[in-house]
């Protein structure tokens, strides 16, 4: 299986979202990566057929998805960023309503919906009015809806925010789990969701690929760009004025920063193992959550 | 069908939808209220009837003619609903008289311009028809009681069909909107069926709301003016009702003419329906669909009621179809492709066009439609 996007552009107006945007996935896990208004969501919703692109197409096997229409629908499964539930439908009768949707029987329904209550750890809140949700609880039936159809293709924007910690690993558990066969591309700006599990990480700037490749990879690039260097409060000062400054540890009077920077800031700075964390930094910027 | 279901579930879970009925009704039982007074005479219209119903006959016409003569000697003081009933009577009976003569007029100059008129012109098919119309249904020639007819058939064009026009518009107008408003249409046009059988379900799901709609004001009106007045006379010649249908294109019993009036109501309304869903699947917030439909409903409204010129621009609107004012009272002539056409069989012409255009455009828009 392969999906690939084609030199595709979207522009609202004059101003400029994706611009000529293109990469291939295969079975495997990516993650989408960068700060806020990137494009990720415009990337994601061209995805999932809910968003034109002004310019260039998208492919699985070799076949535009636009000619595909519902068959290509079929075969993925959706997770929006910010999406809406029906306020007086319970969490059963929406999977029941999105199963009919996606075309499943209602034999077939019944026993999915089941399993994704119990995998997402819902299933107490099976009648319970999906207006009553918190905003972890509705990302989870958003999760569940996503699976319904056992998706080739799963698309997911964002799909860890608003979950506690313990949710966010059952989620990273259940997304290797059934990654197998599938092309499952994830958006997000949290370093830790995607670090782990994906086959590939696609860095994104102004809509733009900025750079490409495993987290491995990506933090090898810039081993001995990363330090540590311990300073007091006067210090910090100059610090944050020069360089990209990450985690700051205060302990005391003391203050132990994380920098990156392309050669050694002083003498007394140690080379640190770079993490996703500091790819982030490196190449936006900017602090990742 | 699992989709219609859900569609179903979604317009009629609004408690709003349920609240206006309710307003309505009451509102209207409040006016019906004022015209009790209308309902005395109506009682007495119905006593007096009792033993004279039926055809005109020249002793009917003799007995009107010397009521004319003593009412100068009458003391009406003494038993009012009697005098009123016994006039309203004999005024009718003089009344057929006329109409009679008038009828049989009209007939023979038809048939003179009929002789004289190029065959073939625009004018002479217009004048063939009216003549070949009124000749098959003849003309009024009996006293019934009727006043829940009456009441029934007219109470859709004196203010039901307002009641039917605002459920529509409260009920049609969220359900786009409200999908595009809540987000909802992320995961819906991701679907498989989202840009398919799912628009199919929704003007299905309308489809269901405005019979119910319709059959709910039908009862109403059915059951109010008929404890008011009873159903007597369902079965008798359209033409004879006692009032505004002496010169009906329809020549059947009235509670078949009921039947055929509930039904064009229902293609109007959801032909209607259509057009709000339109505009539903145009705008994010549904009080804009709302807003539109509802001027576009009210306005022709509004300018019947105050002669505005702005009413001469359109033949037919929305408001026309739900309302059906004068529907079945007369011959009513629409010129369509140079053809003369009785006005309702020119309705089952245009509003089948009118639904297949409505139809297009909600598909064309619905699957144009892109997430913000
Ligand atoms: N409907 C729209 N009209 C105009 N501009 C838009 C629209 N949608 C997105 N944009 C702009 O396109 C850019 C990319 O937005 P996008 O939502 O794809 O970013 P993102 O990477 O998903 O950001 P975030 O991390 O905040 O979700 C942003 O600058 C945004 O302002
Ligand atoms: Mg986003």
């Amino acid at each position: 299986m392969k999906l690939e996007i084609r030199n595709v552009t979207k522009k609202y107006g004059k101003f400029c979202a994706v611009k000529n945007f293109s990469y291939e996935f295969t079975e495997g896990v990516y993650g989408l990566l960068g700060p806020n208004g990137a494009g990720k969501t415009t990337i994601i919703r061209i995805l999932a057929d809910v968003l034109n692109p002004t310019d260039g197409s998208v492919m699985l096997n070799g076949e535009d998805i636009k000619d595909m229409d519902y068959r290509y629908r079929n075969l993925i499964g959706y997770l929006p960023q910010d999406f809406g539930v029906y306020k007086n439908f319970t969490a059963h009768r929406f999977l029941m309503y999105i199963a009919a949707l996606k075309g499943l029987s209602k034999t077939e329904s019944q026993k999915r919906i089941e399993e994704l209550l119990e995998i997402t750890n819902l299933k107490e809140y099976s009648n319970v009015k999906t207006g009553t949700f918190s905003g972890g609880m509705k990302r989870r039936l958003g999760i569940a809806q996503a699976l319904l159809n056992d998706p080739k293709i799963l698309i997911m924007d964002e799909p860890t925010a608003g979950l506690d910690p313990k949710e966010r690993v059952r989620f990273r558990n259940l997304l290797s789990e059934i990654s197998k066969d599938k092309i499952v591309i994830l958006s997000t700006h949290i370093v830790s969701d995607i670090e782990y599990i994906s086959k590939e990480i696609v860095l994104i700037k102004k809509g733009e690929i900025l750079k490409t490749g495993s987290s491995e990879s990506l933090t090898n690039e810039i081993k001995g760009k990363v330090w540590k260097v311990l300073t007091d409060e006067n210090g910090l000062k100059t610090i944050e004025e020069r360089f990209t400054v990450g985690n700051i540890f205060r302990n005391g009077n003391k203050i132990e920063t994380r920098i990156i920077s392309e050669n050694r800031p002083d003498d007394s700075a140690e080379a640190e193992i770079p993490t996703m964390e500091d790819v982030f930094l490196y190449y936006f910027d900017e602090l990742s959550e | 069908m699992e989709l219609l279901k859900d569609e179903l579930y979604k317009i009629f879970s609004k408690k709003l939808i349920y609240a206006a009925i309710i307003i309505l009704i009451i509102y209207s039982l409040f006016t019906m209220h004022e015209v009790g007074d209308l309902h005395i005479v109506k009682g007495a219209y119905n006593k007096y009837f009792e033993g004279y119903e039926g055809k005109i006959d020249s002793e009917k016409i003799e007995r009107a003619k010397k009521f004319g003569k003593d009412i100068e000697n009458m003391d009406f003081r003494e038993n009012r609903e009697e005098f009123f009933g016994k006039s309203l009577y004999h005024i009718e009976v003089l009344n057929i008289e006329n109409h009679k003569e008038n009828y049989s007029n009209w007939i023979s100059k038809s048939e003179e311009s009929l002789s004289k008129l190029e065959p073939n012109s625009y004018k002479y098919k217009v004048e063939k028809l009216e003549y070949e119309t009124l000749k098959k249904t003849g003309y009024k020639d009996s006293i019934y009681y009727t006043a829940g007819w009456d009441e029934i058939l007219e109470s859709n064009s004196y203010i039901v069909f307002l009641f039917i026009g605002i459920l529509i518009i409260l009920g049609v107008s969220p359900v786009f909107s409200e999908e595009y408003n809540s987000k909802m249409d992320n995961i819906i046009l991701s679907s498989r069926h989202g840009k398919g059988k799912l628009i199919l379900s929704k003007i299905t799901a309308v489809l269901i709301y405005c019979i119910f709609v319709v059959l709910i004001f039908s009862l109403f009106e059915l059951i109010t003016y008929g404890t008011l007045y009873g159903f007597k006379g369902y079965n008798v010649p359209l033409k004879n009702l006692q009032r505004l249908y002496d010169c009906t294109p329809f020549d059947m019993p009235v509670i078949k003419f009921y039947l055929i009036q509930r039904i064009f109501i229902l293609l109007g309304s959801f032909a209607f329906g259509l057009f709000v869903l339109i505009m539903s699947s145009l705008c994010k917030n549904y009080l804009v669909p709302a807003f539109i439909s509802g001027m576009v409903f009210l306005v022709p409204y509004v300018s019947d009621t105050f002669n505005f010129p702005v009413r001469k621009i359109f033949a037919v609107t929305y408001t026309d179809l739900i309302r059906l004012d004068g529907f079945g009272q007369g011959i009513d002539i629409i010129n369509f492709l140079g053809n003369p056409m009785l006005y309702h069989n020119f309705l089952l012409i245009f509003i089948p066009v009118l639904y297949a255009v409505s139809i297009s455009l909600i598909y064309f828009l619905s699957i144009r439609h892109q997430v913000s």
